[in-house]
């Protein structure tokens, strides 16, 4: 693979067989259509068309004036059927040179593109909107496995030789086909298609992945023009721009960002928990060798009663400095109250969903949202709200991974008296009832690389703002927590 | 006989308890503030032992401790810490430091070390 220049992505590669540099290009050597060629056969034809009908013309008028009306009467009908087939031959070859600019334009542009027939989907989004269902993230969230089955329906019909080039992939049958075999079970974006659609966007653009031809996932960036009409829907034209490396150079910058951000995390946390031991054992020392002294000057044999009410007046002194170090510390730490505003809790969702977005794909999870409509604002520190959902989501996921089948991490949101419940589901094993108290309590971890600290987490964000978190069973038996945030006031 | 132990630490508080203590087990006490105070000393009867702090402004418990092992290799240091940590330990014991106490620190502890350190120098 060789690396060139260009300015987005970051990185693009050309094809793997790149020719040594002593041959010549391939372009040099390739026989080109030659000028002269074209020009006679152009001149042929036209002679032809023109001719034909001229020359029975000719005939007709010469057996007219030679007295043969009859004659003259079938060379004028020749005459005239062969001006009618003339025109009708130079009409389909206009027809057939702009097809073949059209396929030169598909095939030849610098772009992967894809014809789509997408039929099928465009008859299920009419058939909702109809039956009044608007939100169709919602209304498939609670129905992933027809919206799998509405994704094998959509058709790749055709590819353009520019998606071979690039991808190395053999033949156009390495891509017609159903989307599904394109598109992973881990894939998010395909339900926003059907709201675009849904909605009447004119165009559409998503970050997917898609399985490439040799196994490997490759991010995407899609982009399409949407239909006008139901008839269009049959052949909607995407283009697909390959974004891996451009997205993996980001992942290494965020990585070495977040390294960086922890190393100085743990610096300042070793720093900080050396001086508050120096702190606080330097009095508690001072305690137990004043305490210690005075049991021993208790002693019959030793009684000192002046020196013990020194040593005693010593320890009181000791333990309020004790005390204060701890005062001290927690005015220092509760100075930053959590910052409270009006939170959009589905940005946040969705927010928390795009930062473990790698996470959720390694572990083979996805997430179905659904909200009621006309969700209201809630009142809280919009960090402290994606960190709960990012806490969740990973925690659904690892739940679910290595396991058979679909791992489908469900969220939904909807208003209750003041407060607004959010609910995240997966179908994982779920979390048994005898454990279900201790869950939230912090180092109370069942994995080996975990601090056990995600979910006290958790409980300390949402309790901090007033609201509640548990853990139930899901309808199909996976866990199911709940947690509620107050209403903002408007 | 009575035996005299110096003890070197920055907090007075610490200073004046660890002092009172020592007393109860039968020593006499010497209380310095600073490795300075006890370095610039040099009148009476040398002390038995030393307790040197490792965590203290200026000279610092680990210089304190090279500097006694040079000039009186014979006088037993026993370091303490209110911030334990094995990089430490090892820094105090390589430069010349018989024990090591962490602080906040038993009387058994402390009692044990002291009649260790005088049974050596009878013996």
């Amino acid at each position: 693979m060789q690396t060139v220049f260009s300015r987005w992505p970051s990185q693009a590669t050309t094809m793997d067989d790149v020719p040594r540099s002593g041959d010549l290009p391939a372009w040099m050597t390739a026989p080109a259509p030659r000028r002269g060629a074209g020009v006679a056969r152009d001149l042929a034809i036209s002679a032809a068309c023109i001719l034909a009908p001229a020359l029975a013309a000719a005939v007709a008028a010469h057996l007219l004036a030679g007295g043969s009306a009859s004659g003259a009467a079938v060379a004028g009908a020749a005459a005239i059927l062969l001006a009618v087939v003339a025109i009708r031959f130079v009409s389909t070859m206009r027809v057939r040179h702009g097809e073949a600019r059209y396929r030169a334009i598909f095939e030849r542009a610098g772009i992967s593109m894809w014809r789509e027939d997408w039929t099928a989907v465009a008859e299920s989004v009419a058939e909702l909107r109809r039956a009044g269902v608007a939100d169709m993230e919602s209304h498939f969230a609670a129905r992933p496995d027809e919206l799998r089955a509405l994704k094998a329906k959509v058709f790749i019909k055709d590819v353009n030789g520019f998606t071979l080039e690039e991808t190395g992939a053999s033949g156009k049958e390495a891509y017609v086909g159903p989307l599904s075999r394109l598109l992973p079970d881990t894939d998010q974006t395909f339900v926003q298609w059907l709201v675009a659609f849904a909605r009447g966007d004119r165009f559409f653009r998503s970050e997917a992945h898609v399985i490439a031809a040799d196994g490997t996932e490759r991010d995407t960036l899609f982009t399409a023009m949407l239909p006008g009409n139901v008839a269009e829907f049959a052949d909607i034209v995407v283009t697909s721009l390959d974004i891996t490396h451009y997205r993996q150079a980001q992942a290494g910058l965020m990585t070495a960002e977040a390294d960086a951000a922890r190393n100085s995390r743990i610096a300042t946390a070793n720093a900080l928990t050396a001086s508050i031991a120096h702190e606080v054992n330097s009095p508690l020392a001072a305690i137990l060798a004043n305490a210690q002294a005075a049991q021993r000057l208790l002693r019959p044999a030793a009684l000192d009663v002046e020196e013990v009410g020194a040593a005693l007046r010593d320890i009181v002194s000791q333990a309020t400095r004790a005390r204060d170090v701890v005062a001290r510390l927690t005015a220092h730490f509760n100075r930053s109250p959590p910052q409270v505003s009006p939170v959009d809790v589905v940005h946040a969702a969705r927010t928390a969903n795009m930062l473990v977005e790698a996470d959720l794909r390694r572990l083979g999870a996805v997430v179905h949202l659904a909200v009621e409509e006309d969700l209201p604002s809630v009142a809280a520190d919009l960090i402290q709200v994606q960190q709960v959902f990012v806490n969740l989501l990973l925690n659904a996921a690892q739940a679910m991974a290595g396991r058979q089948g679909a791992c489908d991490i469900t969220v939904s949101m909807r208003g209750a008296d003041e407060a607004v419940v959010v609910e995240v589901a997966d179908n994982g094993p779920g979390v048994p009832a005898e454990s279900r108290a201790r869950i939230f309590e912090p180092f109370h971890s069942t994995r080996s690389d975990g601090m056990g600290l995600g979910l006290a987490i958790c409980r300390n964000f949402v309790e901090a703002h007033g609201g509640e978190i548990r853990v139930d069973t899901a309808p199909g038996g996976g866990a199911l927590f709940t947690f509620t945030l107050p209403i903002a006031a408007d | 006989m009575v035996f005299v132990v110096a003890i070197v630490d920055d907090d007075p508080d610490v200073l004046a308890g660890l002092g009172r203590l020592t007393r109860t087990l039968g020593y006499q006490t010497r209380l310095y503030e600073s490795a300075a105070a006890f370095l610039a000393t040099s009148t009476g009867e040398p002390p038995c032992c030393v307790l040197i702090d490792l965590q203290m402004p200026g000279m610092d418990g680990i210089d304190l401790i090279e500097v006694v092992a040079a000039r009186v290799p014979a006088l037993p240091v026993v370091a303490m810490t209110a911030f334990p940590n094995d990089a430490v330990r090892q820094r105090a014991l390589r430069a010349g430091a018989t024990a090591y106490l962490t602080k906040p620190f038993d009387v058994d502890l402390l009692e044990t070390y002291l009649a260790q350190i005088v049974a050596k120098r009878d013996g």
